[in-house]
């Protein structure tokens, strides 16, 4: 496993194709994460997050050979399978998953997103970064897919344009747009809460 | 800088990916002069900050282990099942040819001995061509098998020259043949026999032991077999 490692995404998917069941543990073990967290920051579900997980490594099993490197590497593909995977399954529970606004949703946040902050003492900070959580939920599926790509899982405009399969310049403006809704309604609720406080 | 250049650079400048020092100066000393601008900068950098907090939680979430166990049981699954498929396709080839010599043997029972002699010597471990070789045309179906004696060849020599007619050295010249291949282990001597030209898929050649191209293997390939007077199959051999 150890040597395995070591190996490039491409060389563990053809040992894969193989038949190797080490080098498909180890590109799962190795790529798997940002799948699951990807498919959890668009959905907020992490059940919706396993399915798509699953199902995106079923694509790779059934289908690797439809992944060209030449086209950019596989993280990028993996994230594109996500991606549909995770635009479909929200498609289909529409009702289950639709974000009226972060303020009213406090009641559908998973726990997993409530996960307990190793800095309890800046109560104020934990309470910011979970009402950030369901801002994000909120957005405009298209926006958040670049504020999760770009922000969350800090990857280039390049990398991000790559998994979304649109322009650079797209991804950037798109970013620059749901930034700028994030920081208002932040601004906002900063302004609210003071005004409660006085 | 005006505020509308400041806006194209406040969110690179908060995520720190303003990297152009002539540039963040100019941003930077435009906000100190623009409350707007200031107000700006300052939300955009409170929001990196909490998205820089939810990425240092967020960092070791992973799928429940049921996931990778779900999925390696899967791919083992579909592994052995590919290994069977490869299996059973060699079965399939096996089974292909072993269907042409049963059809090519029952048309041969049809026929009446007295009327397709052909003097044989009998197989031996790899069984000779035969004295006269007897070559069909090609592009003939296994289910019209051409079986041609050595007496009608003779008869049709006489009339007109055909290809059939050719001397055996022309014949090779024309015809690139393998030896005929004993198909049972321990063959009975035969005094006559006949031979069948049938068309076989090419993936029948490995069947053999002989080499061919993978990715030729659904093409039909020439062949001749060899049958006995008891109308079973003794040997074959591969024509190109």
């Amino acid at each position: 496993m150890t040597e395995l490692q070591h190996l490039s995404d491409d060389d563990l998917l053809r040992l894969t194709a193989s038949g190797d069941d080490g080098a498909f543990t180890a590109l799962y073990q190795r790529r798997h994460p940002a799948v699951y967290r990807f498919a959890l920051h668009m959905s907020g579900s992490p059940s919706l997050a396993e399915e798509v997980t699953q199902e995106v490594f079923m694509t790779l099993l059934s289908d690797g050979g439809a992944y060209d490197g030449n086209r950019g590497p596989l993280a990028a593909y993996l994230y594109g399978i996500a991606r549909r995977q995770v635009w479909r399954r929200l498609a289909q529970n529409r009702a289950q998953f639709s974000i009226s606004g972060p303020e009213d949703d406090e009641a559908r946040t998973p726990e997993y997103l409530i996960a307990p902050s190793e800095v309890e003492r800046d109560l104020v900070r934990d309470e910011t970064v979970r009402w950030l959580r369901r801002a994000i939920l909120a957005l405009p599926a298209g926006y958040r897919e670049v504020v999760v790509l770009c922000d969350l899982h800090e990857l280039s405009y390049a990398e991000a344009a790559r998994a979304l399969g649109c322009a650079v310049g797209t991804v950037r403006s798109r970013l620059h747009r749901a930034r700028a809704l994030l920081s208002e309604r932040m601004a906002s609720r900063k302004s609210s809460s003071s005004g409660c406080l006085v | 800088m005006n505020c509308t250049g400041f806006e194209k650079l406040v969110i690179e400048m908060a995520r720190g990916g303003l990297t152009e020092a002539a540039a963040r100066c100019e941003a930077a000393a435009h906000a100190n002069t623009c409350a707007r601008c200031a107000r700006r900068l300052a939300n955009e950098q409170r929001l990196s900050g909490v998205v820089a907090a939810i990425v240092e939680q967020d960092s070791q979430g992973i799928a429940p282990a049921a996931v990778e166990q779900m999925l390696l049981a899967e791919f083992k699954k579909q592994h052995a099942a590919s290994k069977r498929g490869g299996t059973w396709r060699a079965r399939a080839v096996v089974g292909a040819v072993a269907a042409a010599l049963i059809v090519a043997v029952a048309i041969g029972l049809r026929r009446t001995p007295e009327q397709h002699t052909v003097q044989m010597k009998p197989p031996e471990a790899h069984a000779t061509p035969p004295e006269v070789p007897v070559v069909a045309p090609a592009g003939r179906d296994v289910s019209k098998p051409h079986v041609r004696t050595l007496r009608a060849a003779r008869r049709k020599t006489s009339r007109r020259p055909t290809t059939e007619a050719l001397a055996p050295h022309q014949v090779a010249q024309r015809e690139v043949m393998t030896e005929f291949i004993p198909i049972v282990y321990d063959p009975e001597p035969i005094e006559r026999g006949q031979i069948v030209r049938i068309r076989l898929p090419r993936s029948a050649l490995a069947t053999f032991g002989i080499p061919m191209n993978e990715e030729r293997a659904e093409e039909a390939i020439r062949a001749d077999v060899l049958l006995g007077e008891d109308g079973l199959a003794r040997a074959v051999r591969f024509v190109k």
